[in-house]
């Protein structure tokens, strides 16, 4: 186990490093010389060679890509992630604000998503070919296929606008008043769940199916096991061993969906931070948040691993 | 002597996608108080969806018992619900089975211990410390070396040989009053084999329980069962004494199948005989005797006639063929 | 169990052609067979936008701001004054466009990267995987919207982000088939016959993995244009004043309260797009590997 999750951690840190190497080099070698924005944006009208070289070297751009790549990773090890181009403010500061709004979020998603969509999966495959069996398939297939955002406009129209349940948008923290802040997690939290529900449902379902075919759940029937105990202890673990790939899938999903259901209900968090940044090329910012949501995502992946030891032995004790 | 189970016209029908397949065909037996009784024949032949049926374990769908009754204890195990409370109380506490794959038959994510301790808990109503005491003292009445830790151990840390100890253990742990033993060697090697065998009928004759023994191999019957029943094509087409079918087998299919067997009493350059020809597909199966394809004593009787019921042919000896083949044996 | 203890004993079922059985499963589900017309009604519109459409799609008539249906807008205006029918119909032709011509040029480059690098193997396989490991490392829609940012919103530029962000799918697909043909038996019997490499992998290999690929495409077809949706709404995806349906709702949100059927049909459409794609797809998976038959 210990010689597994080692491993694991080596794969992941390769995966991340170059991650940092890919976003590097597409910023740099990409269209877009970060220097003319930075021309255009402190306003030095007809800047004259000598002046943009030198601003190039007050940036360090003019240093060999290598030297720059270290430069900046070094910086990010040490929590120095650079500086705004537009805010002029340390991009760190802005990430550690805005980090944990988005991993509440994305957790809420991650654990509603689980406790709805297991338990639709599981009752769909024990009741297979009956009408709540039909349902749940059903409502998979539609929560893959609906557009999230929208969805988040169609419950603000409901929810806020004519119904006023819940705040249409924004973000109270917890600290400074607990009831809003929940209702303001309600309709977020429900839009990045959908599709995660959808496939962790399909997931337990197909798995679960097959798993019941198995010859370990005919000897629990055959031990006079109920249903409960064939299903819940026999089958179900088994069962949810493809089911946590999917949840560690969906984390995926929770975090770039989370780009777009922050602009929709107006949330601080990364996902916003994305897009503004990529909106204003702000690519410094940019470089910063991808390696953060990178660095989530594979932590995300390596405790799935870990996970999967967990549940299965055969991994465990190898 | 009188049987402790007793199966009437037993019929099971599996919908595919080319049709109904009669698995199983109007099969009647019954197993003796302390008695082995081995069930024999081809894969194909219906002998485990047999077994399956009688405790209710087909699964449904595709599979679904049309008819017939299996008496034990007074009581038709064909009338309870699939999987109600009386067939459940039959399963694993009176009646158990020991499967043929000790690879996928045990739960992996499950430790051997737990597995063994479940069927104590629900059956005999011990508590955790009582049930694992006992589960340590199964695997060592198995044979399992150093049963206190081995308890704890997941099947994958098994050897084959010794997942089928402890699938042995299981069957036994509620001293069930008949054991019905599916293929239970077949994926192990011969020495193995040899070796669990022994300890099962040991095992069995000390707990005076009865054993179904479900095998294609015709060397396990002759040393172990008292009694045999010869399937082919989901009918049962002999059955009687292990002794006298092998003297004097009377079903052509049985004939054929001794002559494929490699006996120790027979000269070393004796030809094995294969028996010619496939098994029938059960889809469509003739009106006429289903072995008559690959029967090598055919006769216009035979393609004529409707397909032959059992008869007896001695005492406690029935064949389901319209010859008298015995004479005609060379 | 039983099923092996059968099939032991049945002979060949009745000999159908590869191309009934195919239509047979493939049509024998109501729900594909109406996936497969509502694409059918989507690339007719797409194609025939023009004659279909009663109105141009970028026209702007201010004094016919954000009206609701009539019979002269049956699904209203915009608040431009745009006829909201017409753009749904251009913007099919951009959906399909951009799906289609993403799920293509990833789907080849992706198959050629996994393929090579699975049946090569050594340090250029693992690199090529590794890589394709780090971008997987990051949601497609953040992926997408980097490559954008990188070079900008417009139709080709958006092709190419949506591109990008699955190639690694594909790539990750086509090595492991390769991966498990290449242990196949049959592989070591041609090679042993003498046959080259290229031979191999464009005679034996690609036509082996034909079934699982062409079931993800499909699939994936419905997910870009998702995504294609996604990067509209987002502002750096199709460039005004192009009809697309995501700028349609990113558009209409602003107008919520006022005219909610500007956001709603929009996203309908996507809904109906992208359902008919999976449907599509499982149908294809059903029909085309029966291995996966009774999946979801």
């Amino acid at each position: 186990m210990h010689t597994f999750i080692l491993k694991r951690l080596g794969q992941s840190l390769i995966v991340l490093v170059l991650v940092s190497v890919i976003i590097f080099l597409s910023v740099r070698i990409l269209p877009g010389d970060p220097i003319y924005l930075i021309v255009q944006e402190s306003n030095v009208a007809g800047a004259s060679p000598e002046q943009l070289a030198q601003l190039r070297h007050e940036h360090g751009l003019d240093r060999h890509l290598i030297v720059q790549y270290f430069d900046w990773i070094g910086g990010v090890l040490r929590g120095d992630l650079g500086v705004s181009i537009f805010g002029k403010q340390p991009v760190a500061d802005e990430v550690l604000r805005r980090l944990p709004i988005t991993l509440e979020l994305g957790l809420w998603s991650v654990l509603v998503s689980a406790a709805i969509g297991i338990p639709m999966g599981v009752i769909s495959a024990t009741r297979r070919g009956s009408w709540i069996d039909n349902a749940v398939i059903l409502l998979s297939n539609i929560g893959i296929t609906i557009p999230v955002f929208w969805f988040g406009l169609l419950l603000m129209l409901f929810f806020s606008l004519y119904l006023g349940w819940l705040p249409a948008m924004g973000w109270t923290p917890i600290t400074d008043n607990v009831g809003l802040h929940l209702q303001q997690l309600v309709m977020p939290v429900i839009c990045l769940s959908i599709f995660p529900i959808a496939a962790i449902a399909r997931q337990t379902r197909s798995s679960l199916m097959e798993v019941i075919h198995q010859d370990y759940v005919r000897t629990a029937w055959a031990k006079g096991l109920d249903e409960r105990a064939v299903i819940f202890r026999h089958a179900l673990k088994n069962g949810l061993i493809p089911v946590i790939t999917t949840i560690g899938l969906s984390a995926r999903v929770i975090v770039g969906g989370s780009t777009v259901i922050e602009t929709v209900f107006g949330i601080p968090g990364m996902g916003r931070l994305a897009v503004t940044a990529v909106s204003n090329k702000d690519f410094a910012v940019v470089q910063g948040v991808i390696v953060i949501i990178a660095a989530t995502v594979i932590l995300v992946n390596l405790l799935i691993d870990l996970a999967y030891g967990w549940v299965d032995p055969r991994i465990r004790y190898s | 002597m009188s049987p402790i189970l007793e199966v009437k016209n037993l019929r099971t029908v599996f919908k595919t996608e080319s049709g109904n397949v009669t698995a199983v065909d109007g099969v009647s037996y019954h197993v003796n108080e302390q008695e082995i009784v081995g069930v024999v024949g081809e894969s194909g032949s219906g002998k485990s969806v047999t077994q399956l049926s009688v405790m209710q374990l087909i699964p449904n769908p595709p599979g679904r018992i049309e008819g017939g009754e299996a008496w034990f204890e007074g009581k038709n195990l064909l009338e309870y619900e699939r999987n109600g409370k009386e067939m459940r109380a039959v399963r694993g506490a009176k009646i158990s089975m020991i499967f043929q794959e000790p690879m996928t038959s045990l739960n992996p994510v499950l430790t051997i211990g737990q597995q063994l301790m479940e069927t104590l808990q629900l059956h005999k109503g011990m508590s955790t410390a009582q049930a694992h005491k006992r589960a340590i003292e199964l695997l060592a009445m198995v044979g399992i070396p150093a049963p206190e830790s081995r308890v704890n151990d997941y099947p994958h840390q098994f050897s084959g040989g010794m997942r089928q100890r402890a699938m042995i253990a299981m069957g036994l742990s509620c001293e069930p009053r008949l054991i019905i033993a599916d293929e239970p060697t077949t994926a192990l090697d011969v020495t193995t084999q040899a070796v669990l065998l022994e300890l099962m009928r040991n095992l069995v004759r000390r707990l005076n329980t009865s054993l179904l023994l479900v095998t294609h191999n015709l060397g396990v019957v002759a040393r172990y069962c008292d009694r045999v029943y010869v399937m082919y094509a989901g009918r049962i087409v002999e059955e009687g004494p292990t002794r006298e079918i092998f003297a004097n087998p009377r079903h052509p299919y049985t004939v054929g199948l001794l002559k494929s067997m490699p006996r120790l009493d027979q000269p070393r350059q004796h030809r094995l005989l294969p028996i010619e020809g496939l098994p029938p597909n059960l889809v469509n199966l003739p009106p006429h005797c289903a072995f008559l394809p690959r029967c090598p004593y055919g006769t216009e009787l035979c393609s004529t006639s409707p397909a032959p019921g059992l008869a007896a042919v001695g005492a406690q000896h029935a064949a389901a063929c319209h010859l008298n083949i015995e004479e005609s044996r060379t | 169990m039983s099923k092996s203890v059968l099939t032991g004993a049945m002979e060949a079922p009745p000999r159908v052609t590869e191309w009934q059985r195919f239509r047979r499963v493939f049509f024998g589900r109501k729900i594909v067979v109406f996936g497969t017309a509502i694409i059918g009604l989507l690339v007719f519109a797409a194609i025939f936008a023009p004659w279909l459409a009663p109105y141009d799609p970028v026209k702007i008539s201010l004094t016919e701001r954000l009206q609701g249906p009539s019979w002269a807008h049956w699904l209203g205006t915009d608040n431009y004054g745009r006829d909201t029918l017409s753009r749904l119909i251009y913007g099919a032709r951009t959906s399909l466009f951009v799906g289609l011509t993403s799920v293509g040029l990833a789907s080849v480059v992706g198959m050629v990267l996994g393929g090579m690098a699975a049946y090569y193997g050594g340090w250029f396989g693992a690199t090529v995987m590794r890589v394709m490991d780090a971008l997987m490392a990051l949601p497609v829609v953040v992926l997408a919207l980097v490559v954008a940012a990188l070079l900008g919103g417009g139709l080709w530029n958006v092709i190419f982000a949506l591109s990008v962000s699955q190639v690694p799918e594909y790539a990750r697909l086509m090595a492991g088939q390769v991966r498990s043909v290449k242990e196949n038996d049959y592989i070591t019997a041609v090679r042993s016959l003498g046959a080259k490499d290229s031979r191999i992998m464009f005679g034996h290999l690609f036509p082996n993995s034909f079934a699982p690929l062409i079931v993800q495409f499909t699939l994936q077809v419905g997910s870009t244009i998702l995504g294609e949706a996604i990067l509209s709404f987002l502002g750096i995806g199709i460039t005004p004043p192009t009809a697309a349906w995501g700028a349609m709702i990113s558009n209409a949100r602003d107008y919520l309260l006022q005219q909610p059927i500007m956001s709603i049909v929009p996203g309908l459409a996507i809904m109906l797009t992208v359902f008919a794609f999976n449907m599509v797809g499982d149908g294809l998976r059903d029909a085309l590997d029966p291995r996966l038959r009774g999946r979801l």
